[in-house]
């Protein structure tokens, strides 16, 4: 009888071990196991460079999502970025999605501004207004070295 | 079954009619270059006294611009706590202080050359990418359009992947949020009176 104790609690001990197992590497890992509070939208930009998938999408400085995906559109050779977030944020059709850079040469994140439509971005859709990342170096040498 | 195919005949007749109507409607980018050439044609006449020309290339360029819509898209979450009487006195204002500041600028054009380079269609919005080739560099400026029936209308202008709306939204919410919409309206007119005054010889300021 009190052997059967001993192996029941060993079990048990055994199982939760597992359990935390299991939920620390989905943790660490970042992997979405239920998605259930989360959605995503696509935005379209002429240029994404420096932005890496996992940086965080913001809405006045506050996290409300990540970037998901980065892939190259075959035809438009446009970039289309995927963007999961929060499904508690509703973004309105006219928001505008920005690529920034936080601090002079920090790195890339998505800025959304609110719009005021009442048209809302469904899950699946897609956000119009885009502006994409502006180049500095492309900037300087433009607007420095080729005037005449 | 005879009844059947006719109405069928018919159908394929309507939605054939419907689809040519639709295709001989000029695009976003067609529409776009009609306005600039229009404007270009203006400017090339030289005859014309400098009150006239104001006038009429106000007239054009304000046929093609949704000042609403830039105006909703500008306040945002404001423009829907607006009273009508507040919005439309914004979109008066907000109209008069660009044309103030740009028309100069337009009219120190001295034939640059404008490439209108692609269109970009979804749904109801479109956005027409142009190249303005100036002596020192090339300036990427993309409209962004909406239909409002055949007509597409412009919203935003995005020079250099800079969006005006965007632009103007961050400064205006700003004063929105310390002054409230009444001290928004009452600067904007301000800064309109101060620019009769003065007079404006073409260098566009902060509205």
């Amino acid at each position: 009888m009190n052997r059967l104790n001993v192996e029941v609690a060993v079990g048990i001990f055994l199982v939760a071990g597992f359990l935390c197992f299991a939920w620390l590497s989905v943790k660490l890992g970042n992997v979405d196991l239920f998605g259930g509070n989360e959605y995503t939208v696509k935005a379209n930009f002429s240029s994404v460079s420096g932005l890496k998938e996992g940086a965080p999408v913001e809405i006045a400085g506050v996290k409300i999502g990540k970037v998901s995906r980065i892939h190259l559109q075959e035809k438009t050779y446009e970039a289309e970025v995927e963007l999961t977030l929060d499904r508690v944020v509703k973004l309105q059709e006219d928001s505008i999605a920005s690529i920034r850079t936080s601090g002079i040469i920090g790195d890339r994140y998505v800025s959304i501004s609110p719009g005021g439509s009442e048209e809302i971005i469904q899950a699946g859709g897609s956000i119009f207004e885009t502006e994409s990342a502006i180049n500095l170096e492309e900037l300087v040498s433009k607007y420095v070295f080729e005037k005449k | 079954m005879l009844f059947l195919k006719r109405f069928l005949g018919l159908f394929t007749g309507v939605v054939l009619l419907a689809s040519t109507a639709a295709v001989a409607a000029p695009g976003p980018l067609d529409q776009a270059r009609a306005t600039v050439d229009a404007v270009m044609a203006i400017l090339k006449e030289s005859n014309l006294e400098k009150q006239v020309r104001r006038e009429r290339l106000s007239a054009t360029i304000r046929a093609r611009f949704d000042f609403a819509e830039m105006s909703q898209r500008i306040l945002a979450l404001h423009w829907k706590n607006a009273s009508d009487q507040q919005r439309d006195r914004f979109v008066a204002l907000f109209s008069d202080l660009l044309e103030r500041n740009y028309i100069g600028r337009i009219e120190s054009y001295t034939n640059e050359k404008i490439d209108f380079v692609k269109e970009r269609v979804q749904g109801n919005r479109a956005a027409v990418d142009t190249l303005i080739m100036t002596k020192s560099a090339e300036i990427p400026i993309s409209y962004r359009m909406v239909q409002k029936g055949a007509e597409w209308m412009v919203y935003d202008v995005v020079i250099e992947s800079v969006s005006f709306v965007n632009n103007y939204r961050s400064s205006y919410g700003e004063i929105l949020k310390n002054e409230g919409f009444d001290g928004l309206l009452a600067r904007m007119s301000e800064k309109l009176a101060d620019l009769e005054k003065n007079g404006n010889n073409g260098k566009p300021t902060e509205p």
